[in-house]
């Protein structure tokens, strides 16, 4: 090897002997065009088909909230369509187990001579001159003083719990009015919503005496509706308990 | 890319060569020492690890050597200290190799290989302090990773740079796959580290980037590198074309296209939209095409010529390598199955499929490539054929045994998991004989990575100059029409 100026110049002013395995290697390699066999041809299309196949059925239509696709059809809808709304009366379990359960207890008897019951009492279900309106009043502010429930008078205060949203109360009103034995008409949010505005300044618990004083509303007869449950034809299930 | 390849024709005389690989010399030798010391080291503690499986009393009053840490070490020092330098390595050797250009400022190249392996170095510091991050295969601490993102970044800005001052004439297969890596390392460590490492987002989204990384550093960081070496050095060595330019394309496309997507197919029942594992278990089927293509093209060019594979060493690991993928490959598109891969995705299976990737894939291909590589940059012969001959037999047997053991018992370990019937202490008993054949294939793996730093050292160190015949590790058949392949 005579010349040792490669016609790329070397760096640093190098020019090294070729060694022996550089010299006994062969050509640099270069490529021949021979077709992509038939078969592979054909196989990858089959792999690529049934790939995309089983991609399409199984992506719940490449919905963000699909995690299974199974409860879906294959284009992410019909199956199982829009998520239904969840029970008001789930949520409302939960929120009474959290909140209520203590004083008012688990069976809604409350604790004789202190808590008064939920079970069939005017105040949940609806009474002489006891409406909706009293209800969602006592959740949104609280109530203190004697109270009488079902015959017996109660002195102890109930704390007021306007920290829950419209949704949480409507939930819960509607948990004990349909629960253990009672079947009053659910409350909705809308109607906990206007009672809200209604009294957004009052702070301080209600009395019996205060409540009183305030006519009587019932959400499912409408304002003029007259008060008394067993005249209450609109809905023959929310009024049968309490006439009993 | 044109088709019409087959008209380049051999523009590089020895001399040019001889200048090329002195000009890589320094920095490419520093690549694969160093990275064989990080190979010593992370099969060390992969065999640790693998014995605590077996028998947890073992070193257990050591708390830097807790199983929690030593199996992370090993991952992460056999990836970022060993598989990352050494595809480094081949990767400019052969950048300057296929552009036909010498590199410019090799020393900028020593120092980033000096940064690199001080990030690696306070990286594996700080797991076995106890500084790891949760995630796997981006372990290492923030501060280290730093290290190692800047370090690459002027490799790989090096590369690419030989790559655009190019004097080669339309691109061999080799230099696409070549710039692949070069470009997809750098994309996938800076996006992992940023969105995983640095400033972690939201939990539920960092699953499937751990798991898109983790196929990605396979798929697209090794992989290229290492089919970059065997579509070089097997046409090379035989002194034959690569047969199609046409499969050449299908694979390259095909890998980069589903390489990274696979990777969600092993979140299956994980809290992550449908889509996405079904997405992973297409893109999994799909590897199927690449391993086809990458096979068959090399066997169309390998046939006939199959003999210089019994003794030339580099030939015989580049081959085997090959296979391997191929393997792995099918595995791991039966696996992303989903009805497959509920039963085996918290088994030792997948242990067995990285074994067979990392190990019998890139380990081989790279052992391959330096068997090749070395000689020429320093003008000596292997020292001792017998010990290449030991060392790819142990690290063969080493990987048979360890993958088949982990599969197989991946299954049972699976079907167990599976079954309701079964309690958890019980699955363990039946995976662990399988452990114990998976311990002794990590001494086996053990043994051939000091074969190898035993050969690296003493042909450094020798003084024995090439002009002897080159080193076989079988009788080359007298008469032979085949080139001498080394």
């Amino acid at each position: 090897m005579t010349s040792h100026t490669p016609s790329n110049e070397p760096q640093n002013g190098k020019s090294p002997e070729p060694n022996d395995p550089v010299l006994r290697e062969g050509p640099e390699p270069s490529e021949k065009g021979a077709p992509v066999p038939f078969w592979l041809t054909i196989l990858a299309s089959v792999i690529i088909f049934w790939a995309g196949i089983q991609l399409a059925l199984n992506s719940g239509g490449f919905r963000a909230d699909v995690y299974n696709p199974s409860l879906v059809s294959w284009s992410g809808g019909g199956g199982g369509g829009p998520v239904a709304p969840p029970d008001p009366k789930v949520i409302g379990k939960r929120l009474y187990n959290q909140n209520c359960i203590v004083c008012h207890q688990s069976s809604g008897m409350g604790v004789a001579g202190q808590f008064p019951p939920l079970l069939a009492s005017e105040w949940v279900v609806g009474g002489d001159w006891v409406g909706d309106n009293h209800l969602v009043k006592i959740l949104l502010a609280g109530m203190q003083g004697p109270v009488q429930v079902k015959g017996s008078t109660y002195n102890n205060a109930m704390p007021p719990w306007s920290q829950l949203k419209d949704e949480q109360i409507a939930a819960v009103l509607t948990y004990i009015r349909s629960e253990w034995g009672n079947a009053a008409v659910p409350i909705t949010a809308d109607y906990v919503k206007t009672i809200r505005a209604a009294n957004a300044d009052r702070k301080e618990p209600w009395s019996q005496k205060e409540l009183k004083a305030i006519p009587t509303e019932i959400i499912s007869a409408g304002a003029g509706a007259p008060p008394a449950p067993p005249a209450a034809p609109p809905s023959p299930a929310s009024a049968a308990p309490p006439a009993a | 890319m044109s088709n019409d390849q087959s008209s380049q024709t051999d523009t590089l005389s020895s001399a040019e060569r001889s200048a090329i690989d002195s000009s890589v010399a320094s920095p490419v030798i520093l690549f694969f020492g160093t990275s064989i010391l990080w190979l010593l080291l992370g099969s060390i503690f992969e065999l640790t690890s693998s014995i605590k499986l077996v028998w947890p009393f073992f070193l257990d009053g050591l708390s830097f050597l807790t199983y929690g840490r030593t199996s992370i070490v090993s991952v992460n020092a056999l990836a970022y200290g060993w598989a990352t330098p050494a595809a480094i390595g081949i990767g400019l050797w052969l950048t300057t190799r296929l552009c036909r250009v010498p590199l410019a400022h090799h020393k900028l190249l020593i120092a980033s290989g000096i940064i690199w392996n001080l990030g690696v170095f306070v990286g594996v510091s700080g797991l076995l302090i106890g500084d790891s991050t949760s995630i796997p295969l981006l372990n290492f601490p923030a501060y280290s990773t730093h290290i190692l993102l800047l370090s690459f970044a002027l490799i790989a800005t090096w590369a690419i740079v030989t790559f655009f001052q190019r004097q080669s004439g339309p691109l061999f297969v080799s230099q696409w796959f070549l710039v692949a890596g070069f470009f997809s390392f750098p994309w996938l460590f800076a996006t992992a580290s940023q969105l995983l490492v640095w400033n972690p987002i939201q939990a539920s989204a960092q699953s499937p980037i751990a798991a898109w990384y983790a196929a990605g550093f396979f798929n697209l960081w090794l992989v290229p590198m290492g089919l970059a070496a065997a579509f070089y050095l097997i046409p090379k060595s035989i002194g034959r074309s690569v047969n199609s330019h046409h499969l050449s394309l299908l694979a390259f496309w095909s890998i980069l296209l589903f390489g990274a997507w696979s990777g969600t197919s092993r979140l299956i029942g994980g809290p992550l939209p449908a889509w996405m594992v079904s997405v992973g278990a297409a893109a999994g089927v799909m590897m199927i095409i690449p391993a086809l293509a990458v096979a068959l093209n090399l066997h169309f060019t390998l046939e006939g010529h199959y003999a210089p594979v019994a003794w030339s060493p580099s030939l015989r690991f580049i081959v085997s390598g090959v296979l391997f993928l191929l393997t792995t490959w099918l595995l791991s598109a039966i696996n992303s199955i989903p009805s497959v891969n509920s039963v085996t995705n918290f088994s030792d299976l997948t242990r067995g499929l990285n074994l067979l990737g990392y190990y019998g894939f890139f380990s081989m291909i790279a052992f391959g490539s330096i068997y090749y590589i070395l000689p020429r940059l320093t003008g000596k012969e292997w020292p001792s054929s017998c010990l290449i001959s030991w060392h790819f037999w142990l690290a063969l047997s080493g990987i048979l045994l360890g993958a088949s053991a982990l599969i197989l018992g991946g299954l049972i370990q699976g079907f167990a998991l599976q079954d309701v019937g079964i309690t958890f202490r019980s699955s363990m008993d039946f995976i662990s004989p399988f452990r114990f054949c998976a311990a002794l294939a990590s001494i086996l793996l053990v043994a051939a990575n000091l074969g190898f730093a035993l050969l690296f050292a003493g042909l450094l160190w020798s003084t024995r100059r090439s002009g002897a015949t080159p080193t076989l590790i079988a009788v080359r058949e007298e008469n032979s029409q085949e080139p001498v392949a080394v």
